[in-house]
């Protein structure tokens, strides 16, 4: 978190760098925690983006190719309308992830970028589903037998709770699997596989040493080449995190999620130990 | 039937969310040739500047709530977007040699534009000048290393270095420079506040 003790013009100046993207991932992590506590801050972080927007017309304009808008309104005629109430997805198999390498991205933090009005309902339904996911995870300790009947369990849970917090239409999660040596972490992932974007959300992520950092994955099918990397984090005092990416493609084009620990600032290939995964199918 | 044509980027944006897609075919054509030069002058990759600018407009469509006009205006909040996706690809690809002799080739465009472009919004014209003309009162030692962190997505440390100056040396006129971009904006009226 921000220092309590910065003066206004070290805030505003922090907040030009992070508007024009020239922090360090971790301080821009930081400085977009503080800057979402602070209304007053957020309407001159709103004024700098909008700079940011204008300064973009300085480019030199240039036609797209041919087809763009044609695939574009495909695209949109193949999303499905917005429904009234809200869609509830059911999880799916966990299975151990594979090794991947990827190339690094960094996290999308920047306000402007921020889905303002589903961020509460996406939040109050990560909360809820991670509890829920911790639940299920201590009590899949048992044998096959209770662990199946765990399964119904749990996921009877979740789409109770899902209908309870009105997740957005469209979107689904996705308990991931701790390893072994991992297993007091609880995480679960919230996506709409029509869209780019999904949300980490996870609990008892042990503080890491100052060169290591926890870094996302997101798994490829199998045979289509490396993972791409979702970007990284750290938790917070008490072990939790809630981490958003915006992957190069659908989240439906996935094949699933991993957490690794890896060297500060992130890696482009898995090096480190997996501490959750998980695959899904048939999106 | 109503004239998209004559309505604002405002009234547009709010039609989307209403699922009329014909609001945003009009506010892709209106912006589409300004996004998709400013992904390609960043990525330096035509293909993946066109998925760039497919996935902005996609999120439009998909998450229309995400603009309110609480967020100024419609073209800026729109290009932020471009441009924050676009250096996104931009780190993640590992784009940002810059050339040993410190040149920084292509930073912003402070030419006035001969005429606009078939298709530009007046609106579109009116902003780019504004926008050029504040640039040009920066000192060239603000100007240059706003342009390396807008277009190359180089962080402050990382343009210290290229640069040989002191990391507070930039920090500083970056934010003399961006200070000064947002009042010389505001003061014209161009800045949605």
């Amino acid at each position: 978190m921000e220092s309590q003790n910065v003066t206004p013009e070290e805030w505003e100046d922090r907040l030009i760098h992070f508007s024009l993207g020239a922090l360090e991932p971790e301080d821009a992590a930081r400085f977009e925690a503080a800057l979402e506590q602070c209304r007053e801050r957020a309407r001159l972080a709103t004024s700098y983006s909008q700079v940011i927007g204008l300064l973009g017309t300085t480019a030199p304009t240039v036609e797209p190719p041919a087809g763009h808008k044609a695939r574009l309104l495909q695209r949109i005629e193949s999303t499905p309308q917005i429904a009234q109430s809200p869609a509830v997805s059911r999880p799916v198999r966990l299975t151990t992830a594979e090794t991947a390498s990827v190339t690094p991205t960094p996290s999308q933090v920047i306000d402007m970028r921020r889905q303002a009005d589903a961020w509460p309902r996406v939040a109050a339904a990560a909360a809820v589903l991670l509890l829920v996911a911790v639940v299920w995870l201590v009590a899949t300790l048992g044998t096959v037998s209770q662990q199946q009947t765990r399964l119904a369990e749990f996921e009877r849970q979740l789409e109770a709770s899902q209908a309870q917090v009105n997740i957005p239409a469209g979107y689904r999660t996705f308990a991931l699997a701790p390893t072994d040596e991992y297993t007091g972490v609880s995480a679960v992932v919230i996506f709409n596989p029509e869209s780019s974007e999904a949300w980490l959300v996870a609990d008892g992520l042990e503080p890491l040493p100052e060169d290591l950092i926890y870094e996302l994955w997101l798994i490829q099918p199998q045979g289509q080449g490396p993972s791409d990397v979702g970007g990284v984090f750290g938790p917070n005092d008490v072990g939790s995190t809630v981490h958003r990416t915006t992957a190069q493609r659908r989240i439906g084009d996935y094949a699933g999620f991993a957490v690794s620990i890896e060297r500060k600032p992130g890696v482009p290939v898995r090096e480190g130990p997996i501490v959750v995964v998980g695959r899904f199918e048939g999106q | 039937m109503l004239d998209l044509t004559t309505l604002t980027d405002e009234e547009l944006a709010g039609r989307v969310g209403q699922r009329d897609s014909g609001a945003l075919e009009q506010l892709y054509d209106r912006y589409v040739r300004q996004c998709f030069g400013l992904a390609v002058r960043i990525v330096g990759d035509a293909a993946l500047a066109e998925e760039i600018v497919q996935e902005v407009f996609l999120k439009l469509w998909n998450q229309p709530e995400t603009y309110t006009q609480a967020r100024g205006r419609f073209v800026s909040w729109l290009l932020s977007l471009i441009h924050h996706r676009s250096i996104d690809e931009l780190r993640r690809r590992s784009r940002t040699e810059v050339p040993l002799d410190g040149a920084i080739p292509g930073g912003f465009d402070l030419r006035a534009d001969p005429a606009p472009e078939p298709g530009d919004q007046v609106s579109l014209a009116e902003l780019r000048e504004g926008v050029r003309s504040a640039l040009a009162r920066l000192p060239a030692n603000q100007r240059e290393p706003i342009e390396l962190s807008f277009f190359r997505g180089l962080t402050h440390t990382q343009i210290a270095e290229l640069l040989g100056q002191p990391l507070g040396t930039v920090k500083t006129r970056i934010r003399l420079g961006m200070t000064a971009m947002r009042e010389a904006l505001k003061s014209s009226g161009l800045l949605g506040d």
